[in-house]
């Protein structure tokens, strides 16, 4: 009766040794498989972001119109541009509004909900309703809200503010901050729910700990799981620098086309308005190009300043 | 041992699984695609459809149109203001509809220079349907090499309506018709809490209505000069007529906020008697509810001292809706002729008067009965003067800037000269 004893170096002819090639064969399917994904992926990723620096070098007056190279020329014409300038202004301003404000607002939520208080899986569904409704209709909500006689100009009579009713989103001085107040409504409650749930994976002991030294809540929040959280934090930020930086375009052609004036013009917007209402695409994909090294800078400047450091 | 089918197995079949269902899909769209190239189907392209006025009617007709054409399938597809877009680029991908119904206006003013519409002059005659169409708007529609760019269909008369029960109520003696009893008016309603001169200064309406009132100066090849060019600050006239403006907009005399409005607030503002005066078209004055259509007279634009004109202004076109014919049509000729001579006919040209309250360029006897305020417009003739539509002067390229600085010029504060700095600047991309 011959038995099997596993000896170092010794009945390893009985075990089936891998052969050599089954490896190789292996990882060459893989590679195969990827094929498609990268192609899809060179024609319809990489080529519409090489075509928006060829697009901004050329002059192209419309669609149908013939095309000539144009070089640094729709450089020139954009920074001559007061309308850029002014969209400019209002994108920095947006974002240096906006992104704070929702950061902020966002985690402090975030932590309460952490905290389990009663009634907290009530909350984290309100907290998200606004993701789940369509940006058009959002956009119309708040259109109908700010309307001379719509929702915010009613309340503001019914407790006796009647002098403080306005055109909302007919003044130039309110359109952008309307703009701004939607971009709040639809981004905190989204990514407050998404600051509890890394809240929630933090170990209670950290907090019970701090507790037991004194701490109170805010301290807590704010010099505790704060920077534990550092480097998501930076990720959620990122996400929302981009998503508001590139994605105003929507929110501001269905209230406010840009107007009045130039006063709401967002330069997502102004790409969208050259190419399409004016179709001047040289200068939008020029804008194109300025969009795209800001979001590039931002992104890099975010995750530089929210690194872990502990 | 190995399962027999494993992960990679059945990642390969999965794959071979997909790509063998997607190509027959994708040769499908191509299916699709070739009844644009049959010659029994006619693909329209029009605004009217859903909520545009005149939609109803359009729709019978085309619905009488297929049951006297047994053998003809057409199809409409709607747009709104994005028609012109959708348009070139599905002429891009040569799959353009064969008539295009739309207005001649921004990116259309090039179409027939770029061939993404033909000239349909020597179609007009072949058909002989010059006789139908009214001379001034074989005019309109005709560009300066000689080539008629669409087969005329739509026109409107553009003039001020009048709440005269408003105006009565705030204790105004009858319609404006200079620029001081204008804003003498503009006081006593403003002081009954009515708004005075609704209008969108966020968009067309308010450009509309910036160049009726910037031409209060200028004679008609001064304002086709100026519109043209873009060259406000070097006419007089222009400059007047900018002063003359920020004038009355100082005065009080548009709505607050009128620089954020739309032509639909604009609209609503006016039906529900919370303004008085509005510019509206025919469209719009076919909207009007009977309750405010009763109280309601249509005039001109007030004058201001020194004026070119001798009567109040109002805006008249003819370039409203025209028939453009692409190159994909010039294909099925047969069918788009039949389409054409249908919608020619007296009783189709009838019925959009009478049942939409619709103006057209072409010869008709009949009157917008339905429409009191239409019929009103219709008959105003030498009683006002005429101001052009700068619709087909102004270069494509600064359409939309003109729009944007037509917002900028009805914000309270702004002063002449800066109104005069962004109207030119608004072409200077041209």
């Amino acid at each position: 009766m011959t038995t099997l004893t596993p000896t170092r170096g010794g009945t390893a002819s009985r075990r089936p040794v891998p052969s050599p090639s089954a490896p190789g064969r292996v990882r060459e399917g893989g590679t195969i498989l990827a094929v498609p994904a990268l192609v899809w992926y060179l024609v319809f990723m990489v080529g519409p972001l090489a075509a928006i620096f060829v697009v901004a070098a050329l002059h192209w007056p419309g669609m149908l119109q013939p095309v000539t190279f144009a070089g640094l020329g729709n450089v020139r014409t954009v920074l001559d541009d007061p309308v850029f300038w002014e969209a400019v202004r209002n994108t920095a301003v947006q974002l240096a509004v906006a992104l704070p404000v929702m950061i902020g607002c966002a985690y402090m939520l975030g932590y309460y909900v952490a905290q389990r208080p009663p009634g907290h899986r009530v909350v984290r569904y309100l907290l998200f309703v606004p993701g789940l409704i369509s940006t058009p209709a959002k956009a119309m909500v708040f259109y109908a809200a700010l309307s001379p006689d719509g929702l915010v100009n009613g309340a503001l009579t019914a407790v006796g503010l009647e002098s403080l009713t306005d055109a909302w989103l007919a003044s130039p001085s309110t359109a952008l901050g309307a703009l701004i107040a939607l971009d709040l409504w639809s981004g905190i409650g989204f990514t407050a729910v998404l600051f509890a749930a890394r809240l929630s994976s933090v170990p209670d002991e950290v907090g019970e700990a701090a507790q037991l030294d004194g701490a109170g809540h805010w301290r807590t929040m704010w010099r505790v799981h704060f920077p534990v959280i550092r480097d998501y934090v930076g990720v959620v930020t990122m996400l929302q620098f981009l998503w508001t930086l590139f994605g105003s375009a929507q929110h501001v052609l269905l209230l406010t086309q840009g107007g009045p004036g130039a006063s709401s013009t967002t330069l997502s917007f102004l790409v969208y308005q050259k190419a399409f209402i004016a179709a001047d695409l040289g200068y939008s994909q020029t804008v194109g190009v300025f969009l795209f090294l800001t979001g590039l800078v931002g992104l890099l400047l975010i995750r530089r300043s929210f690194r872990q450091n502990y | 041992m190995r399962p027999p089918l494993s992960r990679r197995g059945l990642l390969a079949a999965g794959s071979g699984l997909a790509a063998a269902t997607a190509l027959p899909a994708l040769s499908g769209c191509s299916a699709l695609a070739a009844e644009d190239s049959d010659p029994h189907t006619l693909v329209v392209h029009s605004q009217l459809g859903t909520t545009a006025p005149g939609s109803p009617t359009y729709l019978a007709a085309l619905r009488r149109f297929r049951a006297e054409n047994p053998g003809l399938k057409v199809k409409n597809l709607v747009n709104g203001d994005d028609l012109a877009q959708v348009y070139e680029t599905s002429r891009l991908a040569r799959k353009e509809p064969d008539v295009v119904m739309v207005n001649l206006y921004d990116k259309t003013l090039a179409w027939t220079d770029v061939g993404a519409t033909v000239d349909v002059k020597g179609y007009l005659d072949d058909w002989g349907l010059r006789e139908r169409v009214l001379p001034v708007a074989l005019t309109s529609w005709t560009d300066g090499k000689g080539r008629l760019r669409a087969f005329p269909y739509f026109a409107t008369n553009w003039p001020i309506a009048y709440n005269t029960a408003l105006l009565e109520r705030a204790g105004v003696d009858g319609i404006p018709r200079t620029g001081d009893a204008l804003i003498g008016a503009a006081r006593k309603l403003r002081a009954k809490g009515i708004g005075p001169v609704t209008v969108g200064g966020n968009d067309w309406t308010g450009q509309k209505l910036l160049a009726q009132i910037i031409q209060t100066f200028l004679t008609e090849d001064e304002a086709k000069h100026v519109f043209a060019t873009g060259d406000f600050g070097g006419s007089r006239g222009a400059r007047q007529g900018i002063d003359y403006f920020v004038e009355l907009r100082d005065a009080g005399v548009f709505v607050d906020k009128a620089q954020g409005l739309t032509s639909d607030s604009m609209t609503t503002q006016f039906n529900t008697g919370s303004a008085a005066i509005e510019s509206a078209m025919s469209s719009a004055l076919a909207e009007v509810p009977e309750k405010v259509a009763r109280g309601t007279e249509v005039g001109g634009w007030p004058l201001a001292p020194g004026a070119a004109h001798d009567k109040p202004t109002i805006l008249r076109t003819y370039t409203l809706i025209g028939f453009w014919i692409s190159p994909n049509g010039t294909k099925k000729i047969e069918a788009v002729e039949k389409f054409v001579r249908f919608m020619y006919r007296p009783d189709t040209v009838s019925r959009f008067i009478r049942e939409s309250g619709r103006d057209m360029a072409l010869r008709t006897d009949t009157l917008s009965t339905g429409f009191p305020l239409v019929a009103a417009a219709q008959r105003l003739g030498g009683r006002v003067g005429q101001a052009l539509l700068p619709d087909v002067y102004v270069p494509p390229a600064a359409t939309q800037p003109l729009i944007t600085a037509t917002s900028t010029s009805f914000t309270r504060g702004t002063g002449a000269a800066k109104v005069r700095a962004a109207l030119e600047a608004a072409y200077r991309g041209v």
